[in-house]
């Protein structure tokens, strides 16, 4: 009996197919333990990072870094510029022109950078007494589940290395706290 | 105290990624020596044509259950599906329905097995004694038959290791034999010249092809054991998807490649007219390996319709575990044996229920696999219909349990994803159901009593221990998810399942403080 060219084809492909098929569902991924479980996704956890925001080049970095933890669990990024408002005045009361001009083109830069990685932004201007304070009232609205905070490197002021800011939040932090300085 | 003791032991996880193949493997495999010749005999040349179109609704139904099985790594499989998406009362329908499977498949496969082995004892084979009012009863078949059933049970009955071990080797074996066979074929011995000359000269009528269709769907089983066997398969989330998706794959290769290579090798007819042995009758047929290839082939089919028929013992005794365990059916019947931990009495009486069937076909008056086949149909075609309601239904109602395995194409609406091709699922399986009624004489009186029985028995049990009856038990399902994740030491999916619902405990606190 004469073999047929496509029969002898049909029957390569056949076992090709078999073959590597078997192959791919034998070849299992190792399993994660449960402390490297608990380790990486606790990081996948934050699904909302609050981004504190001055017209600095050190808090834009923060929106790229917390943007870059976000990337894999689609987290949404709260960027929120507060703005201190003395206590001579009423929280309400209106500010001049400029503050709020300042802060929206801060907001706007980082909201750029929240687009480029394709996440969710949410804008906010908050008014608070203490910076401190108003981080931790936005963190408590949004529900964030992490804050990346950006600081200046400060090194005339060591041991004093952080803000006031920073030295409050650490004091009684509202969620997971990362903060990021860069040496000069 | 010993009684509820022994109530807590839980089924052993012993599966591996090869063992779980072949539990479905085992299923579908089988069908190819049963259900060849049944499908030729109705779709004559157009006979791949009738397994392509049964391997589309395949494909739907084996990705829905691909998906739930690795998200939900339970026995029960779609009877477990249908109760979390829809509701306990359709997850009752749903067993009832695969339970009729199972126990059809016990019943048909044991037969077949016994059926293949009196290929070596024609006077057992054509033996035929009237009892009464019922003629032309094999009752040496029979008595085969029976024994192989209850030899399955005690198999099971003594454990799963012995059982899965028992899958693995021959499920292997009857791998190597079957592309032996199409390989073979196709390399030496297939002309498609002749293969094209039945296709257009011997294309049945719509009717034909419809009922074609519709025995051709009984290999869909085996995918529905895969799901059986997760809460024993080591690793389940991981495992199942794979061995799910290799399925897949594998059984439409087999399905297509049988009769493609069988019309390009002998007349429709004469496949048709072995009906008990097609596939052996195939292999005669074939250059260099013919002369053997008959006996090796009965040898080979009595193994795997016994794998089968095992399957099927293992599929509903872990289906009436699932059942009693969610409150469906009676607590007796989960049972699971101290020293086998194995759920001895399911295995027990629905063996028992398949012997009934198989005494039932041998006195039908008809042939009795022609009976047992005409019923195999419409029980999964109905479950799988649930299943894959089931799939959207979950998408719904569950966005946030992790799957490890996502049905492709969705379309998003906020976090709900709607599979859009387990939208295709559902209409293909219920134009299935709607075929097997129209087109199957016996499965459309007997197979929905069946189901009728089973739901009448489900109202009195509900009643009498006071349980809602259309409505469903209350269940923490997030609880009970945890719980099944840390047991099968999936942590990936365990931490993502925690995080998930640490955060929404948060944001439905949220309204909450807003309205105080």
């Amino acid at each position: 009996m004469q073999p047929h060219p496509l029969g002898v084809l049909i029957a390569i492909g056949f076992l090709v197919t078999l073959g590597l098929t078997l192959l791919w569902m034998l070849r299992l991924p190792q399993p994660m333990p449960k402390e490297v479980a608990r380790a990486v996704y606790s990081v996948e956890a934050a699904r909302t990072i609050l981004v504190p925001i001055l017209e600095l080049f050190y808090s834009e970095r923060a929106v790229e870094l917390a943007c870059r933890l976000g990337r894999l669990q689609n987290a949404t990024i709260v960027l929120a510029y507060t703005i201190e408002v003395p206590r001579v005045i009423s929280l309400d009361a209106p500010l001049p022109k400029e503050i709020n001009e300042r802060a929206q083109k801060a907001l706007e830069h980082a909201k750029q950078i929240v687009e480029r990685h394709e996440l969710k932004a949410v804008t906010d201007i908050v008014r608070a007494r203490e910076a401190d304070e108003g981080i931790r009232r936005t963190a408590k609205t949004y529900q964030a589940d992490l804050i990346v905070l950006g600081v200046e490197f400060a090194e005339n002021r060591v041991p004093s290395l952080f803000t006031r800011v920073v030295d409050a939040l650490l004091r009684r932090p509202p969620c997971e706290l990362i903060i990021d300085t860069m040496p000069a | 105290m010993e009684e509820e003791s022994s109530s807590k032991v839980k089924l052993r996880r012993e599966i591996s990624v090869w063992g779980s193949f072949c539990w479905g493997y085992a299923d579908v495999g089988a069908d190819v020596y049963v259900a060849l010749g049944l499908v030729m005999a109705a779709a004559q040349g157009a006979t791949p044509l009738a397994f392509a179109i049964a391997g589309i609704v395949y494909i739907f139904v084996g990705l829905a259950y691909t998906e739930m099985a690795s998200a939900y790594p339970v026995a029960g499989g779609g009877h477990y599906f249908t109760l979390r998406g829809l509701g306990d009362f359709w997850g009752l329908v749903a067993g009832a329905a695969l339970m009729l499977d199972y126990t059809v498949d016990v019943a048909l496969f044991a037969m077949a097995s016994a059926g293949y082995i009196n290929f070596f004892f024609p006077a057992a084979r054509e033996f035929a004694d009237s009892l009464g009012l019922f003629h032309n009863v094999n009752l040496i078949w029979l008595a085969e038959t029976l024994v192989l059933i209850t030899f399955l049970a005690a198999l099971n009955v003594k454990g799963i290791r012995e059982s899965s071990l028992f899958n693995e080797v021959l499920g292997a074996l009857d791998m190597v034999m079957e592309a032996s066979i199409i390989v073979i074929g196709f390399a030496f011995a297939w002309r498609p010249e002749l293969f094209l000359h039945q296709w257009h000269n011997e294309f049945p009528t719509t009717k034909q092809l419809l009922y074609a269709v519709s025995i051709a769907v009984i290999s869909y089983v085996g995918l529905e054991s895969v799901s059986q066997a997760a809460q024993e398969t080591v690793r389940p989330a991981t495992v199942v998807p794979r061995t799910s998706l290799a399925l897949i794959i594998v059984v439409l290769m087999f399905a297509l490649a049988f009769p493609t290579v069988s019309l390009g090798i002998v007349n429709w007819q004469d496949i048709a007219q072995r009906e008990g042995d097609p596939v052996a009758y195939l292999a005669t047929h074939l250059p260099y390996i013919g002369f053997l290839a008959g006996p090796m082939a009965a040898i080979l089919a009595a193994t795997i319709v016994l794998i089968s028929a095992n399957t099927g013992v293992m599929g509903s005794s872990r289906l009436a575990y699932s059942m009693a365990e969610l409150g469906l059916i009676s607590d007796w019947l989960s049972h699971v044996h101290p020293k086998f931990r194995t759920p001895v009495r399911s295995i027990v009486f629905f063996a028992g229920v398949a012997a009934a069937q198989a005494i039932f076909a041998f006195f039908s008056g008809r042939k009795a696999m022609e009976t047992m086949a005409n019923m195999y149909a419409f029980g999964a075609m109905l479950a799988y219909f649930l299943s894959t309601m089931a799939l959207i239904a979950l998408r719904i109602k569950e966005p946030h349990t992790p799957r490890p395995y996502k049905v492709p194409f969705n379309i998003r609406f906020g976090e709900v994803e709607i599979p859009v091709l387990g939208v295709f699922g559902v209409i293909g399986t219920f134009a299935m159901v709607v075929i097997v009624l129209w087109t199957h004489e016996i499965a459309r009186i007997t197979r929905p009593l069946w189901v009728v029985a089973w739901i009448a028995y489900y109202v009195w049990y509900r009643r009498k221990t006071d349980k809602p009856v259309f409505r469903s038990i209350p269940r923490n399902w997030d609880e009970e998810q945890l719980a099944i994740l840390a047991d099968t030491g999936e942590w990936e999916l365990y931490e993502r399942f925690r995080i998930e619902i640490e955060r929404r405990k948060r944001l439905a606190k949220k309204p909450q403080q807003g309205q105080k």
